[in-house]
């Protein structure tokens, strides 16, 4: 029907589909800088032709549809990368706090205060009986025992703030995994219509990416245009419901648990700040591990060669530093009633330093494991009170609600909380056992001698206590410069696959003004159509 | 590649951040003068660092210990040149009066000045520096010898440590000099016996205590020598551990000093760069498409 009204009715859509058109260049250009929109395209389309006189002839412009350009594989390789991104960023944020925490280079640590200590019992051997020498070692002492607590301290504190940003974190997720769940009930609704719901879409996969920041998930979009979310393989949304993360106590662990629905997730995640937060706890916690034994052994090897010398007051057999606790630990699985009290040092030249599990195999009988080792130590049979005693430390399991129950587990460390517990016992300096004959003889250092020595000995796992400090200090820096290297790497790969998605669906200004210019043009172009079709329908209608 | 206003302005903003970083770098390491400001800066150095530290501050300890053992060997030293003047002294007196023209009361006036003479070794003998009797063994808070000359310390010498490996005698002990603990001449019994000789007029006895104090002033002499010896050798492993502290002080700073020359010039790299990006990135940034249509 090639009439002239029907001219005037493509002129019609062509007006309607370019001013459409420019309505969504004007919405690109509105949002050319907010964070995670895509850019949209108005899909111009020919209308359905019609046939006249054997000819067909086309009835004009549509706008098919409103689509975002975006490539789908980009938002999922930005996601993976943001996830290792922020892991290495909030690891790296822990190690370099525990770096200064270590940090001896400016000569101020605990370094050289083992170095003080030790040549504080060098000047008691060149003036064994003088007062100022030996009170000197005992305030040497002091401050390399303040060092050890205060650094302990501080692993503690930072280990209870990670903690508390779990907590954020989660808080943080689980309300994400909310606003998810609602999109996706908010664009299945629209687009069972056949409509494309491409802001709210923008909305979630921004909500996604930053959810990819604090822990690594993977995602399916279903053929309603919802997207479920897996943590670890665990849904945290699925459909229009989400199940959110619970963090858990775990007495066995310095950080928390992640449990999503009865499960514990923290060895599934493996992005995210969330990954780096459990990798700092855990580094905080190796650290600590290593500073309690450095500290155990130092109390060990010290108080066994000062308890045999003698002071100038003629005392024998006294400890230098405070006697270890023996740190013991009911397992928070038992589930016979017994209860297990701190244990005391017995005999220095048969401690080992390393950890015990009290395996009950009957509530009668129990097997005592080095768990260092995994060698079974000793066999028992189990009395309600009595003491055991075992490699130079003792303690007592009795009954409290009921007697143990068969598999019920009590650690036993005399490292554990050493860092913390390390003390001097010795107050009066002429008490400082510098002599190895009876009565003190005030000039006698070779107890001192041998005190001193203890300095270049190999006594922690093959080095000597510098050694072995040094050690927990070079691997925080290996552990840091090799966090820093990988999150300045992975910094660029996110920037380029950022670059990468906004060379797809970035707003280019210049871009719209030009289709702004060629819109309006047609948009012109369609009025003169519509113009000439009027003035030839007047030229007919003025004919006589 | 479509290029649009944001990937240009990130563009330019984590270039110019990156920058500014390794700027603060380099200016940290030369306002601190360090190349390894954290264990991550360079943990294998960090390892050598704090290593050569540990050891510079046993090196610093045992020069301490050498001063100390110094102190000690020179007042034993000075002791003993005293004793030596002193048993001089009574070697004259005992050749004087050992000849026949000395009579009984001359040589009773030679006994009181002997006894003096006496005093005055028990005086060097129980001397006390810093609060210890020198030359008592390990029995430093007693008087090593009483009246009559008996030895109450132990036949001990204390040593002190000299060098990572080893310690060294430095004690001087008292029975062995003046008492000849191990075979050699008893000092004060032989004065004692000079003085009886005196008193009793006895030319054998005078001139038996006589060769005795020969011996004596070779005993003391001996101790002298062997001091020296200590002196010397204390001095020399002074001067050896001074060497080894100035290699591992130079080896602690090769490891952990900025390398300021080069600092400097990466530093004035990095600016120029910086300037680059900024003037670039003013440039492109002020082109706009508006300005044309």
């Amino acid at each position: 029907m090639a009439s002239l009204t029907s001219v005037l009715d493509i002129a019609k859509t062509a007006l309607l589909a370019n001013q459409k058109a420019i309505n969504v260049t004007s919405h690109n250009i509105a949002n050319a800088n907010t964070e995670g929109y895509t850019r949209q395209k108005a899909v111009l389309e020919p209308m359905t032709a019609v046939r006249y006189g054997g000819l067909y002839f086309g009835t004009g412009v549509t706008i098919n549809s409103i689509e975002r350009v975006f490539d789908r594989f980009q938002g999922v390789q930005i996601r993976t990368a943001t996830s290792t991104l922020s892991r290495y960023e909030t690891k790296g944020e822990h190690l370099s706090a525990l770096e200064a925490l270590v940090n001896d280079l400016d000569g101020a640590g605990l370094s050289s205060r083992i170095d003080d200590f030790f040549n504080s019992f060098q000047e008691i051997i060149n003036n064994p009986s003088s007062y100022p020498e030996r009170s000197s070692l005992l305030s040497s002492a002091s401050l390399l025992t303040d060092a050890f607590n205060t650094i302990d301290a501080t692993i503690r504190q930072n280990l209870s703030s990670i903690n508390k940003e779990m907590e954020s974190v989660v808080k943080e997720i689980n309300s994400i995994a909310e606003q998810v769940a609602e999109l996706n009930h908010q664009i299945s609704n629209i687009e069972v219509g056949g409509m494309k719901a491409n802001d709210l879409r923008d909305q979630r996969d921004l909500l996604l990416e930053g959810l990819s920041g604090m822990v690594d998930i993977s995602t399916i979009e279903s053929e309603t245009g919802q997207t479920d979310v897996y943590i670890g393989g665990f849904f945290l949304v699925t459909g229009i419901t989400s199940a959110p993360l619970e963090l858990k106590i775990n007495p066995e662990s310095p950080v928390y648990d992640i449990v999503s629905r009865g499960t514990v997730l923290n060895d599934r995640i493996t992005g995210g700040s969330l990954k780096g937060h459990l990798e700092g706890a855990a580094l905080y916690d190796e650290a600590e591990g290593k500073l309690n034994l450095l500290a155990a052994s130092l109390i060990k090897e010290v108080n066994l060669q000062h308890s045999q010398g003698y002071g100038l007051d003629g005392t024998t057999g006294t400890d230098f530093f405070a006697a270890p606790t023996v740190y013991t630990h009911a397992s928070s699985g038992n589930s016979g009633g017994a209860v297990v009290a701190n244990g005391a040092v017995t005999d220095y030249n048969l401690l080992t330093l390393n950890d015990y599990e009290v395996r009950f195999s009957s509530a009668t009988s129990y097997t005592i494991v080095n768990t260092d080792t995994s060698a079974v130590v000793t066999q028992g049979a189990y009395t309600s009170g009595t003491a055991i005693t075992f490699e130079g430390l003792s303690f007592t399991i009795s009954d409290n609600t009921s007697a143990p129950a068969a598999g019920d587990k009590f650690s036993i460390s005399v490292k554990e909380n050493a860092a913390e517990y390390i003390g001097v016992a010795v107050t009066d300096p002429n008490a400082i056992a510098a002599s190895s004959t009876l009565a003190g003889v005030p000039g006698d250092n070779l107890n001192a001698m041998a005190l001193a020595d203890l300095k270049g000995a190999a006594l922690i796992e093959g080095a000597t206590f510098n050694d072995y400090y040094n050690r927990i200090v070079s691997d925080v820096g290996f552990a840091s410069s090799e966090a820093s290297g990988s999150y300045d790497a992975q910094s660029k790969l996110v920037e380029e696959l950022k670059s990468a998605r906004e060379s797809v669906s970035g707003v280019s200004i210049e871009e719209e003004a030009i289709n702004l210019i060629k819109l309006q043009r047609a948009y012109e172009a369609a009025a003169k159509v519509m113009a000439t079709a009027d003035q030839m329908l007047e030229t007919l209608l003025n004919l006589r | 590649m479509r290029v649009t206003q944001n990937i240009t302005y990130n563009t330019y903003i984590n270039d110019i951040m990156r920058r500014q970083e390794s700027l603060y770098k380099l200016s940290k390491q030369l306002s601190t003068g360090k190349a390894v400001n954290a264990p991550s800066d360079d943990p294998v150095k960090t390892d050598k660092i704090l290593t050569s530290k540990s050891i510079l501050s046993g090196f610093e300890q045992y020069d301490r210990n050498m001063d100390s053992a110094l102190d000690y060997l020179n007042t034993s030293e000075d002791a003993f040149a005293s004793v030596k003047d002193v048993i001089m002294t009574l070697q004259e007196l005992a050749t004087t009066s050992a000849t026949g023209t000395s009579d009984a009361s001359s040589r009773a006036n030679t006994a009181v000045t002997v006894d003096q003479l006496y005093q005055q070794l028990l005086t060097i003998a129980n001397t006390n520096y810093d609060n210890k009797y020198a030359f008592a063994g390990y029995e430093t808070g007693t008087e090593p010898f009483d009246q009559t000359g008996n030895y109450l310390g132990d036949t001990n010498s204390y040593q002190v440590r000299v060098n990572s490996s080893g310690y060294m005698t430095v004690g001087v002990n008292g029975g062995e000099v003046f008492k000849g603990v191990n075979g050699g001449v008893d000092i004060f019994q032989t004065v004692a016996d000079l003085a009886t000789a005196l008193n009793n007029n006895d030319s054998a006895g005078i001139q038996a205590a006589g060769t005795n104090l020969e011996s004596a002033f070779q005993q003391v002499s001996n101790a002298v020598s062997d001091i020296g010896g200590r002196i010397t050798r204390i001095t020399s492993a002074k001067n050896d551990l001074s060497s080894a502290r100035l290699d591992v002080e130079t080896m602690i700073g090769t490891l952990e000093d900025a390398d300021i020359a080069r600092v400097i010039s990466e530093l004035t790299l990095g600016q120029t760069a910086l300037e680059a990006a900024m003037s670039s990135a003013g440039k492109v940034i002020s082109v706009n498409i508006f300005d044309y249509l």
